[in-house]
């Protein structure tokens, strides 16, 4: 099941950000949850647990990707652009010769590559140690 | 002014954290492609544009000591290279141009000028490094065409060449790119 959209205060505030990028985003988080063996869609509705597994994509991203891949994450994760406004950017600004999805393709590189070290990255590890403490301490307040 | 999500301002650093590796390393066009994504997403990010104004010193500072310490910085003697080379690293807000003396001013300007490349995006380079940063996307990406334009020997933005001493000495121990042109006399 895919989770409602996200709680960023940005988005929030920005009816016309592109669907397609908060889709990005989303279903970047459920992947990375899905590789992780957490089968918690619930997870990126509740705005503090959606904040910290995103900081903790954003830090895995940060070590394994490369240049245009990581530019393409951040403009697409950041949420405020959309594709074509970051395919103009790449197009003006890094490589002219490109043409139609190419920084799309650049983004869904680096959403693979982040999936693919989900399960062994510490940053993620150490997310998920800290969420199942959450858990546990919302599921015992609940009692 | 908008307020940014925390992802927002980790999405940022992120990419800020990118940039200052690829600065600390010498890769100084990767830095100038993260700021300009940073700045892409916020335009008036301080730390983005403080950056940048760092990296076209430590860029103008490279060749003052490097490939650009032939022409036209070579021509001032050493002890005002290292003088000024210590300004700027106690006040980098301060353009490394604004600390030379008018004749010493005037001297680079025409050593410039008389380059053999003084047409060649050598002089543009020195024309974009002249000028104090803007809070413009376009100056980052005129300097980022610039620097992609110009076949630039790495060893010259290599962090042991920003350490060596005054121009003079960098430049006899260097393996210049373009010809050392004729000395001219100072004032």
């Amino acid at each position: 099941m895919k989770s409602t959209l996200p709680h960023d205060k940005d988005e929030q505030a920005r009816p016309d950000c592109g669907m397609s990028m908060k889709r990005y985003k989303n279903e970047l988080r459920l992947d990375v949850l899905t590789a992780r063996g957490i089968s918690e869609p619930l997870v990126v509705d509740d705005p503090t647990d959606a904040a910290a597994l995103d900081k903790a994509i954003i830090a895995l991203a940060g070590k394994c990707l490369t240049k245009v891949e990581r530019i393409a994450f951040a403009l697409a994760f950041y949420c405020t652009v959309d594709w074509a406004q970051i395919q103009r950017h790449f197009q003006d600004k890094y490589e002219r010769s490109i043409t139609g999805n190419t920084a799309q393709a650049y983004a869904e590189r680096a959403r693979k590559k982040i999936v693919e070290r989900a399960g062994t990255s510490p940053e993620l590890d150490h997310w998920e140690a800290a969420w199942s403490r959450r858990a546990r301490s919302k599921m015992q307040q609940s009692k | 002014m908008e307020q940014k999500s925390t992802v927002q301002n980790a999405t940022i650093q992120m990419i800020l954290d990118a940039a200052q590796l690829s600065r600390q390393s010498g890769q100084f066009l990767d830095a100038v492609d993260y700021l300009a994504a940073a700045l892409f997403l916020d335009r008036s990010n301080y730390i983005a544009e403080t950056l940048l104004r760092q990296l076209i010193i430590e860029c103008v500072e490279a060749r003052l000591l490097g490939y650009l310490g032939y022409v036209p910085f070579g021509y001032l003697p050493n002890d005002r290279f290292r003088a000024i080379k210590q300004l700027v690293e106690q006040d980098p807000d301060i353009s490394i141009y604004d600390r030379l003396t008018t004749d010493e001013f005037a001297l680079v300007q025409a050593a410039a000028a008389d380059h053999p490349a003084g047409n060649s995006p050598f002089a543009l380079r020195l024309k974009l490094a002249l000028q104090p940063p803007q809070h413009n996307l376009e100056v980052i990406y005129g300097f980022r065409e610039i620097l992609g334009k110009v076949d630039i020997d790495n060893r010259y933005f290599e962090s042991e060449n920003l350490d060596t001493d005054g121009g003079g000495s960098t430049a006899s121990s260097t393996d210049p790119p373009t010809p050392r042109p004729p000395k001219r006399k100072l004032n």
